[in-house]
């Protein structure tokens, strides 16, 4: 089983290193590839420098973009499962094996890390959270399954969506609308409860207008993958 | 509408239609794009020179004033032209994605290999 961490990085030059770090020594088994999405700060030179293995896109595709060139990089070398595990720090490494052994042995086709079934560590802002109950719920009305962490940046994946995802995946704000859609599709998603750290360093690339325009887009993209069902 | 009027209006789309030419001529805008351009220009012309066309389309319509229909027919056309617009960036921006993915997977390739 060849298993690689998608490691999207948008101006993440104070916490690259650190998060690649974590997956080296706390997720064994795991390779690792950063995506540096033409970040505007030093990302670039940081991975050069510490010999990290990365993929430079030439303009900026967002984080949907991001990823999938992830995926596809995964396919091509024959990766068996693929994670995606942020750039910031947030994520912790330590799960990942956990999260590969239940996507094999449960024989899912996603397995999402979700800070919302046991509560712990860093639960986001108040106002985030009902955002995210509100996508859950909306999922949950048109698939029928209840999904935690719809907005979760942890997730692993099989080679099945890694070619689905490889094919289609939305440009920016991926996450609740790729879930409902494989959903749709009867694949197989199971949560799993991990903690995750406040962001320590960098910007959120969601400031609080943008999260309104979050809101709506991702509400409609989610009926519209349901019209497409 | 006064001769005048009419020859002047003439003149004014005479000058739009060589612009557009001179731009198709020179590849600024591909001929396939400029053909709603040409067409909207045609049927201004026709109107001109029959104005009578323009009353006969306003009953029609059942509308009341020829300036209503015009402004009507032009805001569709302009809707029309922009939609087509929209979707031909959506899909130009799906082909420039998959090309930097390309390019940036390729590269990464290079970059291994030497
Ligand atoms: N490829 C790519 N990645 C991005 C872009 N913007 C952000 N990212 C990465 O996506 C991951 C998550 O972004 P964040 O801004 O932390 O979003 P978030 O984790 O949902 O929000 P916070 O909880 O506020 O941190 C990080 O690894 C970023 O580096 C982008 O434009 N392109
Ligand atoms: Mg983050």
């Amino acid at each position: 089983m060849k298993k690689i961490a998608i490691i999207p990085a948008y101006n993440e030059e104070k916490s690259i290193v650190q998060v690649v770090r974590d997956i080296q020594e706390n997720a064994p088994g795991f390779d690792y590839v950063v995506i540096n999405d033409c970040s505007t700060d030093h990302t670039r030179q940081v991975c050069i420098e510490n010999g990290l293995n990365f993929v430079d896109l030439p303009v900026n595709l967002g984080i949907g973009g991001g990823v999938q060139t992830g995926y596809r990089y995964a396919l091509e070398r024959g990766y068996d499962i693929a994670v995606q595990f942020d750039g910031d720090g947030q994520h912790d490494a330590a799960y990942l094996n956990e999260m590969a052994r239940v996507l094999t042995e449960k024989q899912c086709d996603m397995v999402i890390g979700s800070r919302f079934i046991k509560k712990e560590g860093f639960q986001s802002s108040y106002m985030r959270q009902i955002g995210i109950r509100y996508f859950g719920w909306l999922i949950k009305l048109l698939t029928g399954q209840m999904i935690t962490d719809a907005t979760s940046g942890m997730r692993m994946i099989g080679k099945d969506l890694m070619e689905i995802f490889a094919a289609d995946y939305p440009r920016d704000y991926p996450e609740p609308e790729s879930t409902a859609a494989m959903l749709l599709k009867k694949k197989k998603i199971v949560e799993y409860p991990v903690k995750m750290r406040a962001r320590t360093e960098g910007v959120s690339s969601i400031s609080p207008l943008k999260s309104v325009y979050y809101m709506i887009k991702v509400s409609m993209a989610i009926i519209l993958v349901w019209t497409r069902r | 509408m006064t001769l005048r009027l009419q020859i002047i209006i003439a003149a004014a789309l005479i000058l739009l239609l060589l612009m557009i030419g001179g731009a198709v001529r020179a590849k600024r805008l591909e001929f396939r794009f400029s053909l709603p351009w040409l067409l909207l220009l045609v049927v201004l012309l026709v109107m001109d020179i029959f104005p009578g066309i323009v009353d006969w389309v306003t009953k029609l319509l059942g509308i009341e004033l020829p300036i209503n229909m015009l402004t009507f027919c032009g805001l569709g056309f302009a809707f029309v032209l922009i939609f087509s617009l929209t979707t031909t960036i959506s899909r130009l921006n799906e082909r420039q994605k998959k090309l930097v993915q390309e390019i940036a997977l390729l590269k990464k390739r290079l970059d291994e290999d030497l």
